[in-house]
């Protein structure tokens, strides 16, 4: 038997559960991340944001905290400049604008 | 009940304990700010949906502080303090809080003043958050007194 429109029936049904499962790995990630951070594991919690996508608010204001609380204030500067650039108005960019003063 | 049986039966209430606990904890290093604020604005950030301003600044308003709530940009200078908050929602049948963190800041010199901060657990709940929101201001302000 022969099906010329399996294989393009089989992608299209894979990609988007592969790209649902990445998105779910990066929030993954941030969560992992937040449980370190919070445990006061800075280390194990950059290793996990490693995984996360980098333009994601959530993984950069946690990325700035954990900077921050490691005692590496310009990099945490950094993130917060970026935080704020990004969206001024959003949750994380408030925090950054504070933090920034 | 045999002893095998006891001890699974208590490991797996610990674990299960363990599991669904959640924290609230909260730091205030500077006290007299709060005791002596009589006005209160809460930040509204244009990405939160979910009327966490609105219970904090009802909360905060049982504290007998006049409380008012809205952008970053419309923060009145005559407020004695401000608070920004952060709020993480997961999914699961229905979406819950995850997180909550909540920063009052001292409105004449930006210095943050008291933090407070909510962990649901990995086997969550389902909280409140109005009653979050109240939990995390009462505890500030016992702290603080």
């Amino acid at each position: 038997m022969n099906f010329p429109y399996l294989s393009p029936v089989i992608l299209a049904c894979i990609t988007p559960v592969l790209t649902s499962c990445g998105g779910m790995i990066q929030k993954g990630a941030v969560i992992n991340a937040q449980k370190h951070y919070d445990r006061g594991d800075y280390e194990k919690s950059l290793e996990a944001l490693g995984m996360a996508d980098p333009d994601n608010s959530e993984a950069m204001l946690l990325k700035a905290r954990t900077y921050e609380a490691r005692g590496e204030k310009e990099m945490a500067r950094g993130y917060y400049k970026a935080l704020f650039q990004k969206s001024p108005t959003s949750a994380e960019g408030i925090i950054a604008q504070q933090k920034l003063r | 009940m045999n002893l095998a049986t006891r001890i699974l039966t208590l490991v797996s209430a610990t674990f299960l304990a363990a599991s669904c606990s959640q924290t609230k904890s909260v730091s205030v290093s500077q006290p007299s700010v709060i005791k002596s604020a009589r006005s209160a604005y809460v930040v509204k950030p244009d990405d939160s949906s979910r009327d966490i301003e609105i219970f904090l600044k009802d909360s905060l308003a049982t504290k007998g502080l006049n409380s008012k709530t809205g952008s970053i940009s419309s923060k009145p200078s005559s407020a004695d303090i401000y608070v920004t908050y952060l709020d993480r929602w997961h999914w699961d049948m229905t979406m819950y809080l995850r997180t909550l963190d909540i920063s009052v800041i001292n409105n004449r010199n930006g210095e943050e003043v008291a933090t407070g901060k909510y962990r649901n657990s990995a086997l969550h709940g389902y909280p409140d958050p109005k009653k979050t929101c109240e939990e995390l201001v009462d505890k500030i302000f016992a702290e603080a007194n």
